[in-house]
């Protein structure tokens, strides 16, 4: 136990989640006041006396600035966002109905942007602030769950952006890929959420198997170049070598 | 005229202009029977006009080829169906999707608006999965299928454009996965990220079209190349070779078409990990972490200080 986030004030989306849960349990150990939105019932005493309960839909944009200004009502202000909405819906894809995508696109993707924007424009203007966006690898291309893999992957687009929007006021944004056995995850999210690495910006962290890991983006790792417009003659012929192992 | 793509029947989707036409006319003059979607709207999605799809319809069959011009909106899913039944009604099947129509409404996220969201996102992903989710039962059915989905380089970050992103990368992950669900039913699915001077790039910051290194993306328009090769048809012959059967050994990935070269992408890749036999605590990582997850990460976009 330390005093990290004293005198801070974190609001913690989807916080009945298992590592959202336990995100703020460490924020709270750490001296943050906090606003945890849909908590688990029983994670009451794990949180700090004084700690704001609320139970907003975060993919709705009114719902999302009320909770944004939760922060502000109790605490008068509002130093981390951790946004940890996730819907996963399993179905194959000729069988995954429009009320599903959606479903799982507002609930893991806008769920995402809504709170992200409003606490974007307040720690705009006090120029600080972090943001942690929990997702997972189903984009790296998981089977039968196309819609969650999509709306992962947007969250990890997303926060580039993020990050590329609010740099230059002092602010970070980061995704944690969670996975299977994410030991560390809070841990690891916390530190995200500290003043310790302000050049941590726009990246994509993972935890799972026990393992903590960071993510290069994607770089070109292959191309064929041809002298002018490219014949479909030439991409016949050459297109394939750019599958061939290295 | 060539056959690669006798018999077979596509649809293209914002094909009225820019790269989707040239992919409509090159798919056509392979000799597949199209269907030239175009809504007609402009660069923020307003309005409509069935001249754009009617125009490369017309062009498309003056050459000798087969096409029929399509005007419906890739946003909603019941419309979606309208587009891929007018190719199963008229022509029987429908082994090629290229979805390359979009939208662009860009704005800061702090000052981004719901429906500036909305938009963008029901265009591009949405639109994905509505033109997927209505043409995947015909290809499974017909165990064959190409799926081309436009994605773009802004996915790897671009200021301004939090919703455009979100929806790219979004149709990354949504590809890689249909890719591992449908190629061994003969489908593959990959995503595109083309680059043109087109009406759309004409709206994309200069960065973002000239960015190098980095944030790890490589240049989307190659600045060592002369001016013809922003031209859009150089797109056309890469997305049309992962349309054809030769190109069935592409699946579930992000290929690069712009300027005279075709690149293919890494995805993001773990390039450290670290390990513990037990629990990590807040002290032991702020200890580790700098010296091995962050180091040599830099700030895309470092702080500034305040304008006075």
């Amino acid at each position: 136990m330390g005093n990290r986030f004293e005198g801070k004030v974190a609001v913690v989306t989807d916080a009945g989640s298992p590592v959202a849960s336990e995100i703020a349990g460490l924020l709270a150990a750490e001296g943050a006041s906090l606003v945890v939105n849909n908590p688990a019932p029983s994670a009451s005493g794990a949180l700090s006396s004084g700690s704001v309960s609320t139970e907003y839909d975060v993919a709705d944009m009114a719902d999302a600035e009320a909770l944004i200004e939760a922060a502000f009502d109790a605490f008068g202000r509002l130093d981390v966002l951790v946004n940890s909405a996730g819907l996963r819906v399993d179905a194959p894809a000729h069988a995954m109905e429009p009320d599903d995508f959606d479903r799982v696109v507002s609930a893991s993707l806008k769920a995402v942007f809504a709170p992200t924007k409003f606490a974007a424009a307040r720690f705009r203007q006090q120029r600080s602030g972090r943001i942690v966006n929990l997702t997972s690898d189903a984009g790296l291309g998981v089977a039968g769950a196309s819609a969650y893999a999509a709306a992962s992957e947007g969250v990890v687009g997303m926060t580039r952006t993020v990050a590329r929007d609010l740099g230059k006021y002092g602010v970070t944004c980061n995704a944690l890929c969670v996975g299977d056995r994410p030991e560390g995850a809070s841990a690891l999210a916390a530190l995200l959420c500290t003043e310790r690495l302000p050049h941590v910006n726009g990246y994509a962290f993972g935890a799972h198997d026990g393992s903590l890991v960071v993510y290069a983006d994607p770089v070109i790792e292959r191309s064929i170049h041809g002298w002018g417009t490219m014949t479909l003659d030439e991409t016949d012929a050459h297109a394939p070598a750019l599958l061939e192992a290295r | 005229m060539g056959t690669r793509l006798e018999g077979r029947v596509a649809i293209v989707t914002g094909a009225g202009r820019g790269i989707g036409r040239t992919v409509a006319m090159l798919l056509a003059e392979e000799g597949a029977a199209v269907v030239v979607n175009d809504l007609g709207g402009s660069v923020d999605g307003s309005g409509a006009s069935t001249g754009p799809a009617e125009d490369v319809a017309a062009e498309i069959r003056a050459a000798g080829g087969e096409a029929v011009a399509s005007f419906d909106s890739v946003a909603d899913f019941d419309s979606a169906g309208v587009i891929v039944r007018a190719a199963v009604e008229k022509y029987g099947r429908v082994d090629v999707l290229c979805n390359a129509a979009g939208i662009l409404r860009d704005r800061m996220v702090f000052n981004m608006t719901e429906e500036e969201w909305d938009a963008v996102l029901r265009v591009h992903l949405y639109g994905s999965y509505n033109m997927v989710r209505q043409c995947v039962p015909h290809m499974i059915e017909q165990r064959y299928g190409r799926i081309a989905l436009f994605s773009s380089v802004s996915g790897l970050g671009s200021a301004g454009q939090t919703n455009y992103t979100s929806a790219k990368e979004g149709i990354v992950g949504y590809a890689r996965a249909l890719a591992k669900e449908l190629t061994p039913s003969g489908i593959t699915v990959n995503a595109i990220y083309p680059g043109a001077n087109t009406r759309m790039m004409a709206t994309v910051p200069d960065h973002v079209r000239h960015r190098t290194g980095g944030g790890g993306a490589a240049e989307i328009v190659g600045s060592h190349e002369p001016e013809e090769a922003l031209s859009p048809e150089n797109n056309a012959a890469k997305i049309v070779y992962l349309c054809t059967e030769a190109g069935g050994a592409f699946s579930g990935r992000v290929v690069a078409t712009n300027g005279w070269a075709m690149s293919l992408y890494s995805t993001r890749r773990v390039t450290k990990s670290i390990h513990t036999a037990g629990e990590w605590t807040l002290d032991e990582l702020e200890r580790l972490v700098p010296a091995s997850l962050a180091s040599g990460l830099t700030n895309p976009a470092p702080a500034e200080p305040p304008r006075t």
